[in-house]
């Protein structure tokens, strides 16, 4: 992993901890961790996260089909890794 | 002694059905999917048991079936149809999506093809169906919309004018296989918008329509297409379940009706605007003239929130339309709750009170700042 997709890594970990009713530290937050059924997330806190990402990357609307497939913290790394160009 | 068997079992429904089949003393058999737990309204976790046939199950408490009704037979064995032949006399099909924005595939499989998956169990153990569909199979009518009457709408690309989403084609096409199926005994009922309890306001899941009321009184979607003499069919949760509960009880005068679970009266969006200048913390939004809105003036974030959620829901906010209601109170003697500001008032201080609407959360501005 690069400098570059550790932060990015971090940062998303950091907005999804942020945003999460319990506030947890963002550190311990592991990829298994869902964000409904463990961070306490309702529907628009997802669509908070979903803008929030899309703002901080600089990415473009993403469609309805690609969210619904994202369950825990791993599936919004993965996502945002895959959107914003692999590991560059 | 006689089974029901409720698909959809740990859902917001089929949850409170099972709970209250169990309370009246009835064997039930919960379908479950992905979720395991049957958690009721009340917060209190069925004691469920696997199925098994030769065993007994202790009162109060319900077996569970893990099944797929996207798949033929349930993705059930053989070994496990048999055993529920026989047994398995009323079948209550509660599992769909209600999501307004799924893929078509997913409507397909889960919604239709997950119907007709029901309508061949149910042939083949000889049981009656009760299909819950919704109240908005009635698509982009208006006006009165009856009870007991197989809407007719063309096959088709034209017949997908008729609906304000994929969602509502896709339960009036199972509502029709239920109806075509040979032999089938069978009960339709169809909700409106779930709601919270008409007693406490309280609701276990509150996501669709909730999503769409938290983003306007939180103030991220100010402005919407729409008319204050729009109605809502609202539908509280113990009503909805009273009624499909009854369904499935009901004897042969139930066959081949279909009732709607919708409380008496709609409520207008002119005493939604009014109930929600109430409260101080809301903000409250403007409804505009069709002709008059476009997304395109939104502010960036609104806008998102908009494409995202708030178009989803327009054409609930554009329509007047009065859902009869006379089926369930001369099939099964229940009364629909009232729906006026008084229980939208409830519904509001229950989401407050458990920190839905307006609780001291970061804002996304916030969040974004110490991220």
């Amino acid at each position: 992993m690069t400098v570059s997709t550790t932060h990015r890594d971090d940062r998303i970990r950091r907005l999804v901890a942020a945003l999460a009713p319990s506030q947890p530290d963002p550190a311990a937050l592991s990829d298994e961790a869902r964000l409904v059924d463990d961070l306490e997330y309702d529907s628009v806190m997802l669509v908070d996260l979903t803008v929030g990402l899309e703002e901080a990357f600089g990415l473009p609307q993403q469609p309805a089909e690609e969210l619904s497939t994202v369950r825990t913290v791993g599936d919004v790394v993965a996502l945002i890794e895959r959107m914003s160009g692999g590991g560059a | 002694m006689s089974v029901v068997l409720v698909t959809g079992g740990a859902g917001l429904v089929g949850a409170e059905t099972v709970a209250r089949l169990c309370e009246a003393g009835h064997e039930v058999i919960a379908c479950t999917h992905r979720r395991a737990h049957i958690v009721t309204e009340r917060g209190r976790h069925l004691a469920t048991r696997k199925w098994a046939e030769g065993t007994t199950v202790e009162p109060g408490a319900v077996w569970t079936l893990t099944a797929d009704v996207r798949r033929e037979g349930l993705d059930l064995t053989p070994e496990v149809i048999d055993s529920l032949a026989g047994r398995v006399d009323t079948i209550v099909h509660c599992a769909a999506t209600v999501d307004f924005d799924a893929p078509t595939e997913v409507y397909d499989e889960l919604n239709v093809g997950g119907t007709a998956n029901i309508i061949w169990l149910a042939s083949r153990l000889g049981a009656r169906l009760v299909q819950v569909s919704t109240a908005y199979v009635c698509g982009t009518r208006g006006g009165e919309i009856p009870e007991s009457v197989a809407l007719a709408v063309p096959e088709g690309p034209e017949g997908a004018t008729r609906f304000q989403n994929g969602y509502e084609q896709s339960k009036y096409r199972a509502e029709a296989l239920v109806r075509a199926a040979d032999g089938l005994r069978w009960t339709i009922v169809r909700p409106g918008i779930v709601t919270g309890s008409s007693t406490t306001g309280y609701l276990r899941d509150r996501s669709n329509f909730y999503t769409v009321v938290k983003l306007i009184v939180e103030g991220r979607l100010r402005r919407l297409p729409g008319r204050y003499d729009a109605t809502l069919g609202l539908a509280p949760i113990d009503h909805v379940a009273d009624v499909v509960t009854a369904a499935a009880l009901a004897g042969p005068e139930a066959d081949g009706r279909t009732v709607h679970a919708v409380g008496a009266r709609s409520l207008t969006l002119r005493q939604v605007s009014d109930v929600l200048a109430e409260y101080p913390c809301f903000e409250v939004p403007r409804f505009i003239p069709a002709s008059a809105f476009d997304a395109a003036t939104l502010p960036a974030r609104e806008r998102t929130y908009f494409d995202r959620i708030g178009r989803l829901y327009v054409p609930y906010f554009s329509r007047r339309r009065e859902f009869t209601v006379d089926g369930v109170s001369e099939l099964f003697g229940l009364e629909p709750p009232p729906i006026d500001a008084d229980y939208l008032r409830l519904l509001l201080d229950d989401s407050l009170d458990v920190g839905f609407l307006c609780a001291r959360q970061r804002t996304l501005d916030e969040a974004l700042s110490e991220s």
